[in-house]
């Protein structure tokens, strides 16, 4: 396991973890840097779908074939939060 | 009966000289008309023809202009196919080919190189470039015309062997029942290996409609996006799609406003998936179908409108009456409920190179005095005022989004992982394992792992609850009521 939720401070955007956590109606430290679409199990179709839209509306996500592929992984969402923390 | 139907590749070379330059796909903006359709499945057919009479066809390929000329140019070619899941595990799209061993496989160089190993005696034929030879007449059908092999959830599939007559029976009723018009735009929206496909392939392209595969990820996540976009008109699908239309909060007029109806089958529609549909649309028609794989996609129908839904919602949606020509009977009736036992033309030939276990389920029943191939689908119904009700399996099979899950067999992947008694219980739709094990003693990431590496991602319980004793009841068998209660009265663990 690597980095775990507690590493990243809120800031102007929500943070990562909890927000997957709440998409995915399940606890913040069942979530780290190696989650994947399938792992937790509660990331299945519908899962992913409440995860897409709620990047939409935390991140500034548009929902496209690139988006719903890239953002299958905690470690790709992670990475978009620091962007938008340096104001990328 | 199925002798008097007219065959199904006659509709379809009907509605391609009555309108060629008709769209019969229009797929990422690309419009493929009938008569181009038509001309690729000939020149297809040309080629797998020449490899021997009645070939065994694997289509290797994903949903498209190409997959639905394959099938079209076997059925001229006098073949029969097998549809490979090109979503689904590599491992079980090599079983597949390894278990159907065709004369032919049709696919593109790129995504059949390893299929081609593992029956290197098949021909190739790269969809890409056919004969510029067309095959002008069509050979005489085989008996059969496609073998579908069921998803199971460890990928382990049992091949379903439906007759051409079968195929056409069906098609003809659906052409009928649906109302089929030229100006239909109709959804693709189920992988070609799940057979709900036949029924938006075959019946768009016999009755001259449109059809839109959607193969796309948003397509597939936001549907009703896909609806709004192409002024569909038909939509067909399992019902739990519209749970993602729901939570993307689509099923609106904006999005749904062209659709004129929607039809289901593969798993119960819900009240609430009707209450959604018609608060948004109001004039729609919807079709509730059941029906096994085995019975060739659906065998019965119940037509839904905004003012009769709630007559047929008294658990999940009733499952409506058997179409002309098919039977539908409940064996061993206690307290009005019973086994549901499907007979009539549409019924599957059996499994495929399983004569055993195909006798037991594919047997035959007297109707008016007539003797009619029969399957014993061991499906539980209850007949309520004239109604029938799916109630569930008589064995531990259940539907997740429409696939068929042994509950036995995650059982036993999950007890490989060193757990001495685990149980699969599926309560109220979701998926929970029960294991006899302390909470200390797994490591639950790498478990999840493990299962993601040998089940297919539906298969996979969504929750795991630790108990250091299963409850048993007096037969000393684990009392699923009992852990049902458990789950009903404590939040589970992940």
């Amino acid at each position: 396991m690597r980095n775990m939720v507690m590493t990243i401070q809120d800031n102007l955007y929500p943070n990562p973890y909890e927000l997957l956590a709440n998409a995915l109606e399940c606890s913040p430290d069942k979530l780290n840097l190696d989650s994947t679409l399938g792992n937790p199990p509660n990331w299945d179709s519908i899962g992913h779908l409440n995860i897409m839209l709620a990047l939409e509306e935390a991140y500034n996500i548009s929902i496209d074939d690139d988006t719903i592929r890239r953002y299958t992984a905690m470690d790709a969402i992670v990475a978009r939060y620091e962007e938008l923390q340096k104001g990328c | 009966m199925a002798g008097n139907k007219q065959d199904f590749l006659s509709s379809f070379l009907e509605q391609a000289e009555r309108h060629p330059q008709h769209p019969a796909v229009i797929h990422e903006g690309y419009e493929t008309s009938y008569s181009e359709l038509e001309s690729l499945s000939r020149r297809l057919a040309f080629n797998i023809a020449k490899v021997c009479k009645h070939p065994r066809v694997l289509i290797h390929l994903p949903q498209g202009v190409n997959a639905y000329a394959s099938m079209l140019g076997t059925a001229m070619a006098g073949g029969y196919y097998a549809p490979n899941n090109l979503s689904a595990p590599r491992e079980k799209q090599n079983h597949v080919a390894s278990l159907f061993q065709p004369d032919v496989v049709v696919s593109t160089n790129k995504l059949a190189a390893e299929i081609q190993q593992l029956v290197p005696k098949a021909c190739f034929i790269d969809v890409q470039s056919p004969s510029l030879d067309a095959l002008e007449t069509p050979l005489p059908p085989h008996d059969l015309i496609y073998v579908m092999f069921t998803s199971g959830s460890t990928g382990t599939p049992k091949g379903v062997m439906i007759p051409r007559t079968a195929l056409s029976h069906y098609i003809a009723w659906a052409l009928d029942s649906m109302d089929v018009r030229s100006e239909d735009r109709w959804s693709q929206h189920p992988n070609t290996a799940f057979d709900l496909s036949v029924l938006d392939i075959y019946g768009a392209l016999c009755g001259g409609a449109t059809l839109f595969p959607l193969t796309g990820l948003k397509d597939k996540l936001m549907p009703a996006e896909a609806v709004k976009r192409h002024k569909l008109t038909i939509w067909n699908s399992v019902p739990s799609v519209i749970d993602l239309m729901i939570k993307a909060r689509h099923v609106t007029t904006e999005h749904l406003q062209s659709l004129r109806l929607m039809t289901f089958c593969g798993e119960p529609l819900k009240r609430h998936h009707l209450e959604a549909i018609f608060s948004a649309c109001s004039d729609l028609i919807v079709h509730n179908t059941y029906g096994p794989t085995e019975a060739t996609v659906s065998c019965t129908l119940l037509q839904l409108n905004r003012a009769n839904f709630k007559d047929y919602c008294l658990y999940d949606c009733a499952i409506g009456d058997a179409i002309p020509g098919m039977t539908l009977e409940l064996k061993d009736i206690q307290d009005n409920k019973g086994e549901l036992i499907i007979a009539g033309p549409q019924v599957a030939r059996g499994y495929w190179k399983a004569t055993e276990k195909s006798a037991k389920v594919f047997r035959s029943l007297q109707v008016d005095n007539q003797t009619m191939p029969a399957f014993f689908t061991g499906d539980y119904a209850e007949q309520i005022a004239g109604e029938l009700y799916f109630r569930g399996r008589l064995d531990n099979q259940v539907k997740i989004h429409g696939n068929r899950v042994e509950l036995d067999e995650i059982n036993q992947v999950i007890e490989k992982f060193g757990i001495p008694a685990v149980k699969t219980v599926l309560i109220e739709d979701v998926l929970h394992a029960f294991l006899e094990v302390s909470e200390n003693e797994v490591n639950i990431d790498k478990l999840c792992k493990e299962l993601s590496n040998k089940l297919m991602d539906y298969a996979i319980p969504k929750h795991y609850h630790f108990i250091e004793r299963f409850p048993r009841n007096a037969n000393d068998k684990i009392d699923i009521e009992a852990l049902v209660e458990k789950v009903k009265c404590k939040s589970p663990v992940i």
